[in-house]
């Protein structure tokens, strides 16, 4: 067993130090002589989080599954490990042989949210490695990422040597073999990047040219000349050939300390048929493919025996929309129930089939009920294509509550285009009429306090969604629409609602062209990490930041963009045209609902990739 | 119903996992070698596994013990031989035996532990005069005051009871590092953390006040050539009252 790379001593005077230590059940450990390649796949936020996405789990049993590889984990350092760290000059360093990360060949960030960015910047400097590409040598590891957040890849794209953009189970090892190649034929930095750009949906930044116009508008993206060859005007995502048969771990490492989500988690499909007009994920992942349930329960049955967990969580955007849930959580069952594993039904759609299927796996304790209706009026609802009514949410709860549920939480947003007042009364509204709901089913009988709570974010406009081109509000008016709800919202219902400040800056960001990295860089320079924990957010710095680079955050996040803009994200396509999503943005004026794919194809334009539930449909 | 009672060290990277994280570590492990443990009645049950008193984050032991209680009888050879492989790395059971009925708890007849600790002495001293004036101290039987977290919050006590020996069996590991071996009490009644007893005895030898921090002391007040470091502590045993070692 390696020797852990920082001391007891300080590892003792921190914080949770079984977040440095490596060594859990599962976790990789290869021999020298055993790969050609050495990298890390790297989580810019601490531990704990990091070890509960899935994606990024996966993504490490699937590459120490190639031959001559060995992918090691490299975590933020909790603020009070990282200061300790810098002031005993010890660099960042991965978990399992607990070597200083830049003595790797590649690092592999997975982007999952755009506060997380200053913490990249942070770890590649606490690594010493350069922080922007252009100053990287030979001596450098290769640094590139992936993930949700990377589809609009210019706020970072100084940053980073590269992007895969889409699905990594097939690009990535297709990525490191191509590395590998260049590694063993001994090529050098920029003849490997060249090599790797070949690969379908890789994206290398320094290959393109950004322009602005005379106001300061981003103007165009397009390949340097000299790299017209190989850098593709647009670059496609990738998607995995086939879902049934792509990769599906057989083992998954069991934290020793506590995680967020830390039981073993069963992707039953992927994409979402339903096509809410605010959320990125229901437009990057699609189209919708799913899992057979015999291939879901063999590998249930494999990570249960090399992990030992006692839950299992279907993994998916939208439960209810998987077409053999029934069955799939019987054959489940059979082989939970003799091992007293529990099963969690997450995002379900509350109908009487769902509380059939919660009530045989017991999943919900009679404690927690979720619901989100997102916009408080079927105005609202219909315009961001919410395809949930008043009555289903109340014949819902009337169900729950004579079944013995006593607390409810409702998910709502704020912010959203086209929103009036009224919508908001209508949040403040339909939480009353569920109150009222529960004091009519226990009139004249002793019952327990309802526990109804309000739960609100702001809406962030995000890149490839029909209202990527909408304005944010700003923070005074989120405060005010806030306020709003609360002062209509009786007592007996809890409120809570989201840090105005994180969401306004995650909308600059989200939204942003290539000048953005100076103000991350900048922010960074001024001290900024973890900008995803409130407590170290600091919205001053930032707007510091801003100025600074002659910039206005107000021109990412709250400026109505054109329909016939460039958008600095143009250049990435996901699959779904520009056209479908204007289409979709006309609807959203006009309050028209598009119907989800299982109904009928509305024709987005992922059809083109020829796969999961656009296969047989008819296009228009 | 059966007991099985295991013997196992804590060592390496396993010394950072928690003792309330070390129940999850067996339930898992019960899980994935379908061991039928039985299980706590009522809305949250939980698997019948009971270890001795916590170890310290930190330190290292070969002296844990867990107590499973299973459904069935079953080979204990057997069963340990499968604890070893599907347990992590750092956790490794030493031995097994199954309980008689009645049995108690494996802390009842503890008393005391043996640790072996290792400390870097000070620059200006050699581990011969370091240990000689330990047992001195130690042989005059003069109160040892230091502070000590209880239950009822942290106060300044005379721990000299609490310790049987220190310093003892003492070797050179490199410079100026020494390993040594100290017995002290432990159990559910009274207890004395290897750390608090080093800090007390440190403290006394070069007369810093044990309410100060060394950084607090006005300067010539204390023997700084006594300032030293604990590196590490390891469990060995557990001792009953006639200090013999538990099984
Ligand atoms: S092409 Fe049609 S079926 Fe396929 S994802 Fe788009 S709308 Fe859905």
């Amino acid at each position: 067993m390696s020797e852990l790379y920082l001391p007891d001593s300080m590892l003792l005077s921190v914080e949770k130090p079984g977040r440095y230590i490596g060594g859990e059940l599962n976790s990789v450990i290869k021999a020298d002589g055993q790969y050609d390649v050495h990298m890390a796949m790297c989580f810019a936020d601490v531990y704990d989080i990091g070890m509960s996405h899935l994606g990024f789990k996966l993504l490490y049993h699937l590459l120490n599954d190639q031959e001559r590889v060995w992918c090691e984990r490299v975590f933020a350092p909790w603020p009070d490990l990282e200061d300790k760290m810098r002031a005993g000059g010890y660099r960042l360093f991965t978990l399992e042989s607990q070597c200083e990360a830049r003595t790797l060949d590649m690092l592999s960030f997975s982007l999952q949210y755009e506060m997380s960015y200053t913490n990249v910047i942070n770890m590649l400097d606490l690594a010493g490695v350069p922080v922007k590409s252009k100053d990287r040598d030979e001596s450098d590891p290769i640094v590139f990422c992936g993930g949700p957040s990377a589809n609009n890849t210019e706020p970072m794209a100084e940053f980073f040597d590269f992007y895969n953009l889409g699905e990594g189970e097939e690009m990535l090892p297709e990525i490191v073999e191509v590395y590998r190649q260049c590694k063993l034929a001994g090529k050098n930095r920029s003849e490997t990047l060249k090599e790797i750009a070949h690969v379908s949906g890789v994206y290398v930044p320094a290959f393109y040219d950004c322009t602005f116009d005379e106001s300061g508008m981003f103007a165009s993206l397009e390949p340097k000349p000299e790299y017209a060859d190989i850098a593709p005007k647009r670059i496609r995502k990738r998607l995995v050939s086939d879902f049934e048969r792509s990769y599906l771990p057989e083992t998954m490492i069991v934290p020793n300390i506590e995680v967020v989500h830390d039981r073993i988690m069963l992707e039953i499909f992927r994409g979402c048929t339903r096509g809410c007009r605010f959320c990125q994920a229901g437009f990057i992942y699609r189209p919708v493919r799913e899992r057979t349930p015999e291939t879901l329960v063999k590998a249930a049955k494999k990570l249960l025996d090399s992990t030992g967990y006692e839950e299992i969580s279907m993994l998916s955007l939208s439960t209810s929309d998987y077409s053999r849930l029934g069955e799939l959580t019987d054959d489940l069952l059979e082989i939970t129930v003799p091992k007293r594993v529990s099963i969690a039904l997450p995002s379900l759609r509350l109908d009487s089939f769902s509380f059939e299927l919660m009530e045989k796996v017991s999943a919900v304790r009679k404690s927690g009920l979720t619901f989100a209706p997102e916009a408080g009026t079927q105005r609202l609802r219909d315009i961001i294509n919410k395809g949930v009514n008043e009555e289903d949410l109340l014949r819902s709860c009337r169900t729950a509550f004579e079944g013995g549920w006593s607390t409810v939480k409702l998910y709502f947003m704020l912010g959203l285009p086209f929103e009036t007042d009224e919508d908001l009364i209508g949040i403040a509204e339909l939480a009353h009429k569920v109150l009222a709901l529960y004091d009519e089913i226990h009139a004249g009988r002793k019952a327990r306090r309802p526990n109804i709570t309000v739960s609100v974010s702001t809406f962030v406009p995000k890149p490839f969604t029909p209202f990527q081109w909408a304005p944010q509000i700003p923070v005074p008016e989120i405060i005010r629409r806030q306020n709003v709800i609360k002062e209509h919202l009786s007592r007996r219902v809890s409120f809570s609602w989201h840090d105005p400040e994180t969401s306004v800056l995650e909308g600059a960001i989200s939204r942003g062209d290539r000048r953005i990295g100076d103000v991350i860089y900048d922010v960074w320079k001024a001290g900024a990490r973890f900008d995803a924990w409130q407590e170290f957010l600091d919205y001053g710095r930032w707007m510091e930041a801003f100025a600074k680079n002659g910039l206005h955050a107000e021109d990412f996040n709250r400026r109505e963009r054109g329909l016939d803009e460039a958008l600095p994200w143009d250049h990435v396509d996901v699959g779904v045209t520009k056209a479908f999503l204007k289409r979709e943005l006309g609807r959203a004026q006009q309050g028209i609902v598009t119907p989800n794919c299982a109904e009928k194809c509305s024709g987005c334009g992922v059809q083109s990739y020829g796969r999961g539930i656009c296969v047989g449909k008819i296009q228009n | 119903m059966e007991k099985y009672r295991i013997r196992f060290c804590k060592e390496g990277r396993a010394k950072y996992i928690s003792h309330l994280d070390l129940l999850k570590v067996f339930t898992r492990c019960g899980r994935r070698i379908d061991l039928d443990l039985e299980y706590s009645q009522g809305f949250n049950p939980h698997a019948e596994i009971v270890f001795s008193a916590p170890l310290p984050l930190g330190m290292t032991s070969e002296a844990e013990y867990v107590d499973l209680q299973l459904a069935h009888e079953t080979d204990p050879d057997k069963l340990l031989e499968l604890l070893k492989r599907s347990l992590p790395s750092g956790i490794v059971p030493l031995k097994i035996r199954k309980l008689e009925p009645g049995e108690g708890s494996v802390m009842k007849p503890v008393r005391f532990a043996r640790y072996r600790l290792e400390a870097r002495t000070g620059e200006n001293i050699t581990p011969e005069i370091f240990f000689d004036s330990v047992k001195r101290c130690l042989d005059s039987n003069e109160p040892v005051m230091t502070a000590k977290k209880s239950k009822s919050g942290t106060k300044v006590v005379d721990i000299r009871p609490m310790i049987v020996s220190f310093g003892t069996d003492f070797k050179v590991v490199e410079g100026n590092n020494v390993s040594f071996e100290a017995v002290l009490a432990a159990g559910n009644e009274v207890n004395l953390r290897p750390e608090v007893a080093f800090k007390g005895i440190v403290d006394k030898l070069s007369g810093t006040d044990p309410s100060k921090t060394p950084e607090d002391a006005a300067p010539g007040e204390t023997d700084d050539s006594f300032l030293c470091e604990l590196l590490t502590a390891r469990k060995m045993e557990f001792l009953d009252f006639e200090q013999k070692p538990l099984w």
